[in-house]
């Protein structure tokens, strides 16, 4: 195993894709980042203004703003399934193309340690690209935020260190269970050009079906019908003390994101429901447009890390089986 | 210690309803090089993919150095042994030596020492910088080689090496054969269908077809097969005999009326010396039999059968 990894890494690092994919992730951290502080100067500077001229009275209250570093690195979630679509097929599915792959198999190398071995290396080079991704992220942000939170009311995080942390691990989830299911699909198509072509088909279609599930969710159907949701910009057009945050007759206080989970899926009979929201929390598109769409932490982390280990076992234990089964050209 | 490298024992491959191997059984003895003959689609590839754990038999076995396909400890015999199967397996945006670096780490080899000498011995040692992607076709096939090299096997196994290669290119591939074979004393599977070219190459011979071996046969014995002589039909054969036998002269006899005759005897002299026997020469010709037409003879007689 050791030896496959050695192998698989050294050529992980010589690999120009893989450069090219954390150049690639870098840029959008980068320029998500420049996006959402680039009016941070100008908003320091009539601060700044502001103060000059003694008008101090409203000074945090009109110049209050936020990085929300923490929210900002969840924005670009899809780019986390996406693009080891396009990798991960590549990468591994050229050990097909030029029959690279038999060079480990003639020399008796046991073909789950093969799998396991590439399982890891994909997985990996996922959180290096995240890393870099959350680098290029940072860095800009963190900058501006030293720079001007003595003159404006910024916050860096919106949300605790440990809830970004354990945000950051659902991320590590979802990176996980993507590598096993490109992985999965590059192992069984034996061709690079099905590989990627099949995986991106794949993510798309989970993507629709998490749509779909979702709006299943959250959206009674019409036999179902029993009770309206109110839209939240409904309950919250007239500014009133109680609704900011939300509040709710019957579930309370909360954000915007308690207000839509405590309607989860109340709009179905049991047994659909249950389908949908083991399907809902199982799929990591579901979890990405989840952690995407959301504005705290999510209140379901421990059942997403847990479906993600699941999901990756069960992709893996699959992936294993048919590659073990698998006849090499 | 085992005198076969590999054994196997009534192989079969379905793919789907067609049958690529089909019972099939030969012994590659240690220390020969073991000529795999067949047309295309004779099974030749399939057997090898089979060996090399690429796939796996539908019935039947093989043991490898003695140790049979479905044991555990087949991986460590499979750690003595390298091949080629049909396209050199190399990374073609690496250079030379870093696609035997990379087979070195996927054997866990504790340093790249002895990689500037399988260099040398496939005489890649020149090519420096040069991505596989840009070598020749004989190149690339000498780099397969390499990699195959790597780990220091005993047993090699070579799928149509010499296809494609231009003349000076198989001469560099059946010297390195050759090389391999007497200075590393490494048993080599080749398998083939430039029967030429492999008769100057193998000490054994395998003769497949429709996924059976028909015959299983050393150098010499296909040499005994193949030699030039003059084939006689008669009218009576044990006539022929006695004048051959007088006259010191090697032959086989083939049935009641035909005879090959291993010498060019002074026709005059065997042509009176039969009349006396009351043995009539009805034809004679030259008989010079290729490895081909002897293959040829094998296929149609097998599908005579």
């Amino acid at each position: 195993m050791i030896n496959l990894l050695s192998a698989q890494f050294s050529k992980l690092f010589k690999n120009k894709l893989f450069y090219a994919a954390v150049i690639i992730f870098t840029a959008i951290g980068f320029a998500s980042s420049v996006l959402f502080i680039k009016y941070i100067p100008d908003l320091a500077h009539m601060a700044e203004e502001a103060i000059a001229e003694g008008d101090t009275e409203h000074l945090w209250n009109t110049y209050e703003t936020s990085i929300m570093f923490d929210i900002t690195s969840r924005m670009d979630f899809h780019i986390l399934v996406f693009a080891p679509a396009v990798f991960i097929s590549m990468f591994i599915g050229r050990e097909f193309d030029n029959n690279t792959i038999r060079n480990k198999v003639i020399i008796g190398s046991s073909r789950p340690l093969i799998y396991l071995s590439n399982l890891i290396v994909c997985f990996v080079s996922q959180i290096i690209m995240q890393l870099a991704y959350c680098l290029a992220l940072f860095l800009p942000s963190f900058i501006i935020y030293l720079k001007y939170r003595s003159v404006i009311n910024m916050k860096f995080f919106e949300i605790s260190f440990k809830d970004f942390l354990i945000t950051q691990i659902i991320g590590i989830g979802i990176m996980l269970v993507c590598s096993s299911l490109y992985l999965l699909i590059t192992m069984t198509a034996g061709s690079k050009t099905h590989a990627v072509i099949s995986s991106i088909i794949v993510i798309f279609a989970m993507f629709l079906v998490s749509n779909k599930i979702n709006t299943m969710l959250y959206v009674p159907d019409e036999e179902d019908y029993n009770y309206y949701i109110p839209t939240y910009t409904e309950t919250t057009d007239t500014p009133d003390e109680s609704q900011i945050p939300y509040y709710d007759p019957y579930f309370g206080y909360g954000s915007y994101t308690d207000y839509v989970e405590s309607y989860r899926g109340k709009n179905l009979k049991a047994g659909k429901r249950f389908l949908y929201e083991t399907i809902d929390d199982t799929l990591p598109t579901s979890q990405v447009l989840y952690m995407m769409n959301s504005d705290t932490t999510p209140p379901r982390t421990g059942k997403f890390i847990v479906c993600d280990l699941l999901l990756s076992a069960a992709l893996s234990a699959v992936g294993i089986v048919i590659f073990n089964r698998k006849e090499l050209r | 210690m085992d005198y076969y490298v590999l054994q196997t024992n009534n192989l079969c491959k379905n793919y789907k309803s067609f049958k690529a191997l089909d019972g099939l059984t030969m012994n590659v003895p240690r220390g020969a090089i073991y000529g795999f003959v067949g047309k295309n689609g004779a099974g030749k590839t399939t057997l090898i993919r089979l060996i090399c754990g690429l796939q796996f038999p539908t019935s039947g076995d093989y043991e490898l150095y003695g140790i049979k396909n479905d044991d555990k400890s087949i991986a460590l015999s499979r750690r003595r042994m390298g091949a080629v199967v049909e396209t050199p397996s190399i990374y073609l945006d690496m250079t030379a030596k870093e696609n035997l670096k990379q087979q070195y780490r996927i054997l866990g080899l504790p340093s790249f020492d002895g990689i500037d000498e399988i260099l040398e011995l496939v005489g890649l040692e020149n090519t420096g910088k040069k991505k596989a992607k840009n070598f020749s076709l004989g190149m690339r096939q000498r780099l397969g080689i390499a990699v195959a090299l790597c780990g220091n096997p005993d047993f090699l196994v070579l799928d149509e090496p010499i296809n494609g290669l231009d003349p000076q290119g198989i001469i560099e591939i059946r010297e390195l054969i050759l090389k391999l074979n007497h200075e590393r004393k490494i048993t080599v599977l080749i398998s083939s269908h430039i029967l030429d070219e492999l008769s100057r190459l193998a000490t054994h011979y395998g003769f497949i077809d429709k996924g059976q071996i028909i015959k299983e046969m050393s150098a010499e014995e296909l040499e005994a097969a193949c030699r030039k002589c003059v084939r006689m039909t008669v009218t009576d054969t044990k006539a022929l005999s006695r004048v051959l036998d007088d006259m010191n002269i090697e032959y086989k006899i083939l049935d009641d009326t035909t005879a090959d005759v291993y010498a060019k005897p002074n026709f005059s002299q065997l042509a009176a010396a039969l009349a006396k026997e009351n043995c009539e020469v009805v034809t004679m010709e030259e008989h010079d039999e290729s490895l081909e037409s002897f293959y040829i003879s094998l296929v149609g007689g097998a599908e005579h059968d």
